[in-house]
């Protein structure tokens, strides 16, 4: 039972972290149906830029916790948002008419760069983030949640929150629906397509930075090659919670993490990451549209 | 976005006491790869002018239209707004300028509401006026008003082309385009869409209108330019082209004929990553 | 288990390929002032994963091989032809890793060094044999990789079931632990020695209460740590490296798991106690003695620390004789060519090494090595806490 109400509070975690990448894939794929594959490497980037920040700061002596995780935070989302923006206008937009494939191959490139160029810049060693939310976990009889554990949770269901009234209630978020739709005429009704593209790169972008710092102050240890595996995993929660649904990112995530952490009951560990795969596949071939989704033909 | 918003606030241009035509175009050319759709055309529109575009399918007038709003790049030529050279400017820019296109077959945001299609109508206008905006265009076609919060892809196709027709007044225009607006139509809906358009120009807008029913556009429209092969084979006042022997046996053989195949434009429409 | 391993890699293989060819252009350039003129130099191929999770051991070890290097050219070359290293960075990749050895195939190398990963070393070694080159293995401990009959193959450091069974013995016998529970990261070398721990556990007389594989490149281990919590192992015996031990410490502590800990040489880089922090310190960890801990490799330790300003890591010791038993092996057979080197190779039995003495047996296994247990104290260096051969 004890072990039961952890693994539900380990999935919750895991999932709300999944969700939080999963978010960055569902922005641009929303809107310009492009799957990003360099979203893993923005996390990375985001990861090590938060960190970065954080030293900095410690260096000029500055010791709040909650003063060196916001700007961790913000630091890492406005750098890496510049990063997205960057990759959006020399691996995206030079192919904006070509075939669909060479966007994917292109961000798939940009996922190795960003690696390479996060190895070149820190070494290939993991490096580690100090513990700026105490050491003590929190413990409920036979249940023990991290600080940063919560934070995570937190910190995905705000910017959810946030992505979702943005996406819904402001005119800058109707132009991004609308483009989604028909980005010609979303261009004749005055809306300035690049530029809006541009800024769900760098939303994108920033969502995928705030996972990486999350994930660093949580678990202390951050590689260059980290995006690889999260992204493909917050792609699969992007998936099962409906691509391009902003609810169902974080849905997504908390199923596939509740999925994961479950599963370690009944099954041998090694079978963690079949079981993702496996639900990644039977989603697409079953459920297209995923648990949020909308239909597909809806589109004009 | 300036341009905008130092356009009159009044709900309704009137027209000025400009003396130059609201749009001019001059020599234009579109190239598709090896086919070339327009062939060097000529035409002008004054301020509360409304002025048809007529002739046959792959005559040119879509494609006409669409490099005129900046959808694609004309090879040779020039077009001004208000006297002002906008020829390859973006579509965003020109719709800045006071240039709205209906494009063909309505291309409504589907996964949108009504009142969110209409809204971004108005998304070059000051954020305050829009409420008033969406008021007027209620007013126009009240149809709309009980149908505010469904999704516009449920629409009939005639409320589809009413979204259409108040997404673009919604963006207060000085120049509004409008390609084959009865395409598609049931005849009672198309006359009733027509009636709008009427009332429209009668407000003093510029009006440029693509039809394929020669009738309805040549009653709606004082001027019209009949297009063949991509170039302007007649020009003249509505009545003297309905009594033309040329339009006569050519677009008026078959009567009231409502316009059989739709027009589609020619080649790659550029639709982004899609 | 291990094919599940190697289809999570073989998605991104290909463009993993592209990346590593464009990192060995800059190592390979990196390297190019060892190359002096004179007679046919000595081509060695030097392949460990230079870049990558592990690449504090690879890093270290090329270092180490420079400086034999440096030493061997100071004093005019082996029989007059100079050392030429041709680095190769396998990231710990196995399908960068095996292209490694057609790389070196390619390059017309006399001799290689290589691949540190044991599931790198053991096909690649058949690459090398097709090609008749001589390996030396200075870090792969896969006991299959000299038990696959090839006269080219040869290992200057210990197995991993000598380690698996020290890790058995100390628990057994030392800490009279009765359970355990064994986690490998699914490779070659981690699901090796925990192979070899659990049966020597059991063999002992304790219980292997689950045996499980993990994924080294996840960040999260909690729902599984959560599982191994509840069956109140005494041991938590994990075979692999250290990034993923590190993490599996601290989250095993934070979870209120109160096993101890017991791996591997995989596990006794910085990197262990830099992601496990404090929860890292009382684990005990298998190892051949450190090169810090042999009297005759304090020569080398010290001119090591002096050029790079670092402390060697585990593996640096037996890159360095890796070298100078190939050197000396050339000396033995006056020749450069690849079969020469073997056979005199297979003749070295009492080649005196920083790490001890070298002797090669029939099947290329050096007979020397022996393990120790370290533990890992409170400033998180390592001191031996257990050497079975002093009782």
């Amino acid at each position: 039972m004890g072990t039961l109400a952890q693994q539900l509070v380990n999935g919750v975690v895991i999932g709300a972290v999944y969700g939080l990448i999963a978010l960055g894939y569902t922005m641009v794929y929303g809107i310009v149906r492009l799957i990003n594959f360099a979203q893993g490497g923005l996390y990375a980037a985001g990861a090590f830029i938060g960190l970065e920040v954080v030293e900095i700061l410690q260096a000029h002596r500055v010791e709040s916790p909650a003063l060196l995780i916001l700007a961790a935070l913000a630091g890492a989302m406005i750098a890496t948002g510049a990063l997205a923006f960057l990759v959006e206008r020399v691996a995206y937009r030079p192919l904006r008419r070509a075939p669909i494939l060479s966007a994917l191959v292109s961000s798939l490139a940009v996922l190795f760069l960003i690696e390479n160029v996060i190895q070149l810049l820190t070494g290939a060693q993991p490096q580690t983030y100090p513990s700026l939310l105490g050491l003590q976990p929190w413990t409920l009889g036979p249940i023990t949640l991290a600080p940063s554990g919560l934070l995570i949770v937190l910190v995905a269901l705000g910017l959810m929150g946030a992505m979702q009234w943005f996406v819904q209630r402001t005119r800058t978020g109707r132009a991004m629906r609308a483009i989604a739709v028909n980005q010609e005429v979303a261009g004749l009704m005055g809306v300035d397509v690049r530029r809006v593209v541009a800024l769900t790169f760098v939303m994108g972008g920033a969502l995928g930075a705030a996972a990486g710092v999350l994930v660093g102050l949580n678990y202390g240890t951050i590689t260059f090659n980290m995006g690889e595996l999260a992204g493909l995993e917050g792609f699969t929660a992007a998936v099962l919670g409906g691509i391009g649904n902003v609810p169902g990112a974080l849905v997504g995530g908390l199923v596939l993490g509740l999925l994961q952490s479950l599963i370690t009951i009944v099954l041998p560990n090694q079978w963690n990451e079949a079981v993702v795969f496996a639900v990644l596949i039977a989603v697409l071939a079953f459920r297209p549209r995923g648990i949020l989704g909308e239909r597909v033909a809806e589109r004009a | 976005m300036s341009e905008a918003e130092a356009a009159p606030p009044g709900a309704v241009p009137v027209p000025s006491a400009r003396t130059g035509p609201a749009l001019a175009v001059q020599g234009l050319r579109v190239r598709y790869g090896a086919v070339e759709a327009v062939r060097g055309i000529d035409l002008e529109l004054m301020p509360g002018e409304c002025v048809a575009i007529l002739g046959a399918n792959g005559a040119g007038k879509t494609s006409t239209l669409r490099a005129i709003a900046g959808l694609v790049r004309p090879s040779a030529g020039q077009v001004r707004i208000d006297g002002r050279i906008v020829t390859g400017q973006p579509s965003h820019r020109l719709a800045q300028r006071g240039l709205t296109l209906v494009p063909e077959g309505r291309q409504i945001f589907g996964p949108l509401s009504v009142q969110e299609n209409l809204e971004l109508g108005g998304y070059t206008r000051a954020r305050a006026s829009v409420r008033t905006g969406l008021e007027e265009v209620l007013e126009v076609f009240p149809a709309l008003r009980p149908r505010l919060a469904t999704l516009a892809g449920n629409l009939s196709g005639g409320e589809q082309q009413m979204v259409a027709l108040g997404r673009a007044l919604m963006a207060e225009p000085r120049l509004l385009m409008l390609d084959e607006p009865s395409l598609g139509l049931a005849p009672q809906v198309a006359t009733q869409i027509f009636q709008v358009v009427a009332a429209i120009a009668a407000r003093g807008l510029a009006v440029l209108l693509v039809e394929q029913n020669v009738h309805r556009a040549l009653r709606v429209a004082s001027r019209g330019y009949v297009l063949e092969l991509g170039r302007v084979a007649l020009q003249g006042p509505s009545a003297d082209l309905l009594a033309s022997p040329h339009v006569r046996r050519a677009y008026l053989g078959h009567g009231m004929g409502e316009a059989a195949a739709p027009a589609t434009p020619p080649a790659a429409t550029p639709d982004g990553l899609r | 288990m291990q094919a599940g391993t190697r289809m999570r890699r073989s998605a991104l293989a290909g463009v993993v390929g592209i990346a590593s060819a464009v990192a060995l252009v800059g190592w390979n350039g990196a390297q190019a002032h060892v190359h002096a003129a004179g007679a046919t130099p000595v081509k060695i191929g030097f392949a460990n994963p230079l870049t990558g999770s592990e690449a504090s051991y690879g890093v270290s070890d090329y270092n180490a091989v420079k400086l034999a290097v440096n030493s061997v050219n100071a004093k005019g070359g082996v029989d007059g032809h100079k050392v030429q290293i041709i680095a190769y960075d396998t990231k710990a990749d196995p399908a960068t890793g095996i292209a490694g050895a057609h790389y070196f195939v390619s390059q017309g190398v006399n001799a290689v060094i290589g691949f540190f990963n044991s599931d790198i070393s053991i096909p690649a070694s058949a690459i090398l044999h097709a090609a008749g080159i001589p390996m030396v293995s200075a870090a792969s401990t896969n006991p299959k990789l000299t038990e696959q009959g090839f006269h080219n193959v040869f290992r200057v450091c210990g197995t991993d079931n000598e380690q698996g069974l020290v890790e058995a013995e100390f628990a057994r016998n030392v800490l009279h632990a009765k359970t355990a529970v064994v986690l490998d990261d699914e490779e070659v070398y981690g699901e090796g020695v925990s192979q070899f721990f659990a049966n020597d556990f059991k063999k002992l007389g304790g219980k292997i209460l689950s045996h499980q594989g993990i994924n080294p490149n996840l960040t999260d281990y909690t729902s599984l740590l959560t599982q191994v919590k509840a069956m109140h192992p005494d041991i938590l015996q994990f075979g692999g490296f250290d990034p993923a031990a590190g993490l599996l410490v601290k989250q095993g502590r934070s979870l209120g798991l109160k096993s101890t800990f017991i791996s591997d040489d995989g596990v006794i880089g910085p990197a262990f106690t830099q992601a496990g922090g404090r929860s890292a310190v009382g684990s005990f960890l298998s190892s051949a003695p450190s090169p810090q801990d042999l009297a005759s490799a304090r020569p080398f330790v010290a001119e090591y620390v002096r050029t790079y300003h670092a402390q060697p890591t585990e593996f640096a010791g037996y890159n360095y004789d890796a070298l100078n038993v190939i050197v000396q092996a050339i000396r033995d057979a006056h020749s450069i060519t690849p079969a020469a080197i073997i056979r005199a190779l297979a003749g070295i039995h009492t080649f005196k090494g920083v790490t001890g003495r070298v002797d090669f047996n029939s099947i290329g296994n050096n007979t020397t090595p022996e393990y120790v247990i370290y533990r890992v104290q409170s400033n998180y260096s390592n001191k031996i806490y257990w050497n079975p051969n002093a009782h």
